[in-house]
């Protein structure tokens, strides 16, 4: 996974440069565990059986998260 | 396969629902068709198709066009045929099936559907909810690896959206909801145009809203005052850039 887009995208048009404090935030490939459940994805296999919002509540159950949203029932 | 975000993440799902989708399904014709005709009507049922929503449907059932970008025919064997089909959000497969059958004048209908695709998610990175289950009592039990593995930064979703990147310093009042001024920005796409929906990251890449840009590349180039991004979502917790 290669979340450096500024690095990766040639398409990118520079106002004003300047850097970022080590004493704020984190990359995202950096995320510690803890955060990165909480401000994270997980594509989960979903053939037959549950329901994508019985999915979504086993999700929330098995990492102890409040909140989780899926991405919609087929079309 | 099915996309889940998690928490604070939990509103990127909406940029979602406009990505377009990939499907493996299995079709069940109701009479023998040559796989020549069967190809053919492939072919008539690929690029802009006209479908009315079925009945029990999120939207107002009229008539509407879908794009149909490719199909793919793995595997006929009698009257079933296992098809992968890329298409535009909103088109309904049980729907396509339906039509095809009709233009066969046979009929026909679907007996399974698999989504193999969702914006960068896809059945080649796709996990089970066992997976999941084990590798957290792995990382309760101090190895951290395997959900590290299954768990992907909400970052991974917008990795193809349209983006601006902000200085350290207007952080903070963003994730207090204000909208995002010509000054605060760094860097951005050269692409976007007025009303596109960008991700306004910092400039380590940390997601902290989904806005509506007020202004092409070029004019937030050249702007000094102005707002460039109305706000429309704010994913950071306030207090991550004070």
């Amino acid at each position: 996974m290669n979340l450096n887009f500024d690095q990766t995208e040639k398409n990118v048009l520079l106002k004003k440069e300047s850097t970022s404090s080590d004493k704020f935030g984190c990359k995202p490939d950096e995320r510690p565990t803890e955060q990165l459940i909480k401000f994270g994805m997980i594509n989960i296999n979903k053939q037959q059986g549950p329901t994508s919002h019985q999915i979504s509540d086993y999700v929330k159950q098995i990492l102890g998260v409040k909140k989780a949203g899926h991405g919609g029932t087929l079309d | 396969m099915l996309p889940i975000a998690l928490e604070n993440a939990t509103r990127i799902i909406q940029i979602f629902l406009k990505e377009r989708k990939e499907y493996v399904a299995l079709m069940h014709l109701h009479k023998e068709i040559s796989n020549e005709e069967i190809k053919k009507t492939f072919d008539e049922f690929t690029g802009t198709i006209k479908q009315l929503p079925p009945i029990k449907s999120a939207v107002k059932r009229q008539e509407r066009f879908r794009r149909v970008y490719s199909i793919e025919i793995l595997e006929i064997e009698g009257r079933d045929v296992l098809f992968r089909i890329e298409c535009e959000a909103g088109t309904y497969v049980r729907k396509y099936i339906h039509d095809f059958g009709l233009r066969l004048n046979s009929g026909a209908h679907m007996q399974q559907l698999i989504r193999t695709k969702t914006g960068p998610f896809t059945d080649k990175n796709w996990h089970s909810l066992h997976d999941l289950k084990d590798s957290y009592v792995e990382f309760k039990e101090g190895n951290e690896l395997p959900l590290r593995n299954i768990i992907v930064p909400v970052e991974f979703a917008i990795q193809h959206s349209k983006k601006v990147w902000v200085h350290d310093s207007a952080v903070d009042h963003l994730c207090h909801g204000s909208p995002l001024y010509n000054p605060g920005i760094s860097k951005l796409s050269d692409n976007i145009t007025k009303d596109d929906r960008v991700a306004v990251l910092t400039l380590k890449n940390e997601l902290i809203s989904l806005g509506l840009s007020s202004m092409d590349s070029n004019s937030i180039i050249k702007s000094q005052k102005d707002i460039a991004v109305k706000l429309e979502k704010v994913f950071m917790p306030v207090g991550t850039y004070s």
